[in-house]
């Protein structure tokens, strides 16, 4: 029997970055004794993924289902989502709020509102959720409450009085939260007898059972055994399974209105299922499909290869599956001379990319090179023709090009006064021109600059966060296209172009760029047998050079010793070393080399 | 430390006699060369020696018996050995300087090498025995002029009639390479070093016959090993011991202990080398020597014309570093810069395999 959605609360909790969104997660599921405590603590709970765990972030947005009993003895299921705080991963806020009522804004105490606090709130408003503003880390010292509740009143407008004040560490507060929410956040509706209509907003791959399809039912109800369609391909499928997220997965017998589970139908063909697509029934279908996601603009582009070209389709479908557990990625086959055949991806920002790179190598065992990740940008043709080319292979001779322009953003920047000079320096570097200025109050200053694209996703979240201590936050939209003055920047390896390195960049940068990469291609590639010239050149010109002289003698292997058996295992192990290079010409360019000309920071800086 | 008469040894020697007793009853012609090595043949008895030299010679005298000792298991016995048949005799030295010795790790100790020394000279003056030591070089903390020292009083005290110079291998997991504060040599300290060897070998009269090997003069070239580097057939008994057996490479699986547990031939272990394989094993054995590869027994051997098969990475040598090979009508050699990255050219013509 499914539940009665007047007892349901579906709520997400969203932030700027480490405000503590993980953490307070942890409080609900300690209350609601969904894991067993033994030994220590696990912390951030959600954050399952090994690459969550070790940077600290949440990546993905989670589910889980809380049991609540209220103060009035009624019983409540609360299904909360926590999302993540980093900008590139505000497609899974933006699922997450579609699929809630409401939403708790969490708001640092020490470090107050910024740049995604008011990015995500202004997300949840636009979908009329009901925004509960919390703030967290009470227990701080340098926690100013006082300056918080004002920033709730002015920079965001809602009503401080209706503020939670929690501390996510300690616990206080959680159980005042926990009526909040039952009292402010409205019950879905639906119609429980009407067609079901399920929203698919995640999925994963398992293993053993194939396709775990992540979805929350806003009208009817499903259940074990039942036939369903997926409403874009119009496919059917049985349902074997149903259930809930709780820290796992819990087989349930029916999910209804409001509800928020898994279902599991024996999908194998991994493209059926589409992020954003309607679930209904197969006897009796909706007519009206759910309004599903807006669609997802990557804005940063690399092409993936696999090191060993043998493993080219293993990579097809670490792709295919990645991309059930990754809705944002997008990528289609490319080829290169140097590399052989791969895929041109999409991604919503440089650490977006990063988390790819090694959740294909660790979930799926595979050593990958990215090229040199570049943003899209519009060539006009003499001829008025118009080419959008994110692919440095696919730039037109230069005689055809009449101009090109490239994407630009408007970047919101919150900062301590103090940092305003040096970060108006930055902004200048990057090419930016100041929007507005504005004191948000004594201490605090909104800074709105338009930048290109290009130079934001490159090592400016860096710069900005050294050149204000940490103290600066920002966010971006992109706004549109200007005209730019572009070159394409090539690298030579003994005089032989190597396609994956090209880069569009912007002319007056190509030259620093081009020495920053010879000598990170220096720094990465090994000596070899013969002495190796990196050259970076825009047309026919060199512009930067490095040489890496030839070693004299072998020092790794030193002249196999041993019997010929001996030999001959050393001699495969060193082919098999060899796999996981690169031959360009005669020379060996080591995955390593390709990471770190793909590195956007100059450890240096 | 096992000693001679121990049960253990006493098995393995009766089995390691059964394994050679078979093999000579299946063959009519001597054997070429026979070289009783490898492991601590010294650890044998006078006794078996003298059994298992007698046994292979039923079949006629090879061209050459070696016997391979270390210094300090070398006694006044093994003369009866020369008498029996043993035309040449390898001592393992590896160093003339107690601390470098003391580095290596080895049980040989100076004085046993001195000592051997003065054995070898006294067994020569009796005996017409060819006598080869063996030296380590790139020990960390090993100056040029401790090395060229070394090579300079080895040659005085006793002018063998070949030495073995070994460039300091460092096994991945050995004593040796887990003492990582130990100063090992570059690659450039090791390519001067070398060099320096070399260039003295020659100027007192050795020729680098092979990328670690010095004869006195072509006579005195290593029989045993020539056919090893060529990749010729051989017959290899005992525990660990290998053969080759083209196309098949025969591998015994056993060690001292176990050996002599199991029946003969029982712990043999056979690997069948592709055609690729094959080649490749002959790249990495025929260029170490100075007269490199044959051309015409390449291709009566695989069919397949060698400046055709290797085409490309030949011209890469040629346009990056001319001066590593020798590419001759009828052989494809290696020079000395060549020797010095033997592994990798070998490495890049496998690619084009
Ligand atoms: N003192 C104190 N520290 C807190 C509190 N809540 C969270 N933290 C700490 O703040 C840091 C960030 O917490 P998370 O829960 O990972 O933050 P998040 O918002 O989930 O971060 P992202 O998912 O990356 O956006 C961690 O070191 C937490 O231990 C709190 O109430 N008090
Ligand atoms: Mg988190």
């Amino acid at each position: 029997m499914a539940k009665d959605s007047r007892f349901i609360r579906n709520f997400c909790i969203i932030a700027h970055i480490d405000h503590g969104k993980s953490t307070l997660a942890d409080r609900f599921i300690d209350k609601a004794k969904l894991v067993q405590s033994r030994g220590p603590v696990k912390q951030q709970m959600l954050d399952n993924m090994d690459i969550e765990r070790e940077r600290g972030i949440t990546i993905k947005s989670q589910a889980v289902t809380i049991p609540y009993v209220c103060s009035d003895g009624q019983e409540y299921i609360l299904n909360l989502v926590d999302t993540p705080g980093h900008v590139d991963f505000s497609y899974e806020v933006s699922r997450a709020i579609n699929s809630c009522e409401g939403a708790l804004l969490l708001i640092d105490a020490s470090q107050g509102v910024e740049a995604q606090t008011m990015a995500n709130m202004y997300m949840a408003m636009e979908f009329d959720l009901e925004i509960i503003p919390v703030i967290n880390k009470i227990d701080l010292p340098s926690a100013d409450i006082d300056a918080c509740l004002h920033q709730i009143d002015n920079d965001l407008g809602l009503d401080s009085s209706m503020a939670a004040l929690v501390s996510a560490k300690t616990g206080e507060g959680v159980d005042a939260l926990f009526e909040a929410i039952v009292q402010h956040v409205p019950p879905p509706t639906g119609d429980k007898n009407a067609p079901l209509r399920a929203l698919i907003f995640d999925s994963h791959y398992d293993a053993y059972r194939g396709v775990v399809v992540h979805f929350r039912v806003f009208d009817g109800e499903i259940k074990e055994g039942q036939e369903i369609t997926l409403f874009s391909t119009s496919v059917n499928h049985t349902v074997e399974e149903v259930g809930i997220f709780k820290m796992g997965l819990t087989k349930a017998n029916s999910l209804g209105v409001g509800e928020v589970g898994y279902l599991i139908a024996g999908i194998k063909t991994i493209s059926d299922i589409r992020v954003g697509d309607t679930i209904t029934s197969a006897n009796n279908p909706t007519k009206t499909p759910l309004p599903g996601f807006k669609e997802v603009k990557p804005v940063v582009f690399s092409s993936i290869y696999p090191v060993d070209s043998n493993d080219y389709e293993q990579l097809q479908e670490a792709l295919d599956r990645l991309k059930l557990n990754d809705a944002s990625l997008i990528y289609e086959k490319d080829s290169s001379a140097a590399l052989g055949f791969g895929f041109r991806c999409g991604f919503l920002g440089m650490l977006h990319l990063e988390v790819v790179q090694e959740r294909i190598e660790r979930e799926f065992d595979l050593s990958i090179i990215f090229t040199s990740p570049s943003v899209r940008y519009n060539v006009y043709l003499k001829n008025g023709q118009i080419l959008h080319i994110d692919n440095p292979l696919s730039y037109p001779d230069v005689m055809q090009i009449e101009y090109t322009e490239e994407p630009y953003i408007r970047a919101e920047i919150i900062t301590p006064a103090t940092y305003v000079g040096n970060i108006i320096s930055l902004c200048i570097e990057k090419r930016g021109t100041q929007v507005a200025l504005n004191y948000l109050d004594e201490k605090r200053v909104e800074l709105v600059y338009e930048m290109p694209l290009a130079e934001v996703l490159f090592e400016f979240y860096d710069r900005l966060k050294s050149v204000s201590r940490g103290y600066a936050s920002f966010d971006y939209h992109v706004i549109g296209y200007k005209t730019t003055n572009l070159v394409r920047l090539d690298i030579l390896v003994n005089s032989e172009p190597v396609d994956a390195l090209s880069q569009l960049v912007f002319k007056d940068n190509a030259a620093s760029r081009a020495r920053q990469v010879c000598q990170r291609l220096k720094d990465e590639i090994p000596r070899q047998m013969f002495r190796i010239a990196i050259q970076g050149a825009i047309g026919g010109n060199i512009i930067a050079r490095e040489t890496i002289t030839a070693y004299r003698k072998d020092v790794t292997a030193k002249c196999y010793g041993g019997d010929i058996s001996r030999k001959r295992k050393l001699l495969e192990k060193q082919k098999e070393g060899k796999k996981r290079m690169k031959m360009v010409g005669n020379v060996e360019i080591p995955q390593q080399a390709f990471l770190a000309v793909l590195k956007t920071t100059d450890p240096k800086n | 430390m096992i000693k001679s008469d121990s049960p253990l040894i006493k098995r393995y020697e009766e089995k390691l006699l059964k394994e050679v007793e078979f093999v000579v009853k299946q063959r009519k012609a001597p054997f070429e060369t026979l070289y009783i090595g490898g492991g601590n043949p010294s650890l044998a008895s006078i006794e078996f020696l003298t059994k298992i030299i007698t046994t292979v010679t039923q079949l006629g005298d090879p061209k050459e018996v070696t016997i391979e000792a270390n210094s300090e298991s070398l006694k006044e016995e093994h003369s009866l050995l020369f008498e029996k048949g043993v035309t040449r005799l390898s001592v393992g030295l590896q160093s003339l300087n107690r601390e470098h010795l003391k580095t290596l790790g080895r049980k040989v100790n100076l004085e046993s090498n001195y000592r051997a020394i003065a054995l070898t000279n006294k067994w020569r003056s009796t005996y017409n025995l060819e006598v080869n030591f063996d030296l380590i070089t790139s020990i960390p903390n090993q100056t040029i002029d401790e090395a060229l020292g070394e090579v300079n009083e080895l040659i005085s005290l006793a002018k063998p009639h070949h030495i073995s110079l070994y460039n300091l291998t460092i096994e991945e997991g050995s004593e040796l390479a887990k003492q990582r504060n130990l100063p090992f040599k570059g690659d450039q300290e090791e390519a001067t070093l070398l060099y320096a060897l070399w260039e003295k070998l020659d100027s007192l009269g050795y020729h680098q016959y092979e990328v670690s090997n010095f004869a006195l003069s072509n006579a005195f070239q290593s029989l045993h090993n020539s056919r090893y580097w060529r990749l010729e057939d051989y017959l290899g008994l005992g525990s660990s011991a290998v053969s080759l057996l083209s196309p098949v490479i025969i591998t015994d699986e056993s060690d001292l202990t176990t050996f002599g547990k199991s029946d003969p031939f029982s712990t043999y272990h056979k690997e069948e080398l592709t055609p690729t394989e094959l080649m490749e094993s002959h790249l990495m054995m025929g260029l170490r020597r100075d007269q490199g590869i044959d051309k015409r027994e390449w291709t009566r051997r695989y069919n397949i014309d060698f400046n055709a098969q290797f085409t490309t990475p030949i011209k890469t040598i040629k346009n990056f570093n001319p001066n590593l090979i020798k590419d001759g009508e009828a052989y494809f050699s290696l020079t000395r810069e060549g020797f010095m990255v033997l592994d990798s050219i070998v490495l890049l013509l496998c690619q084009n395999l």
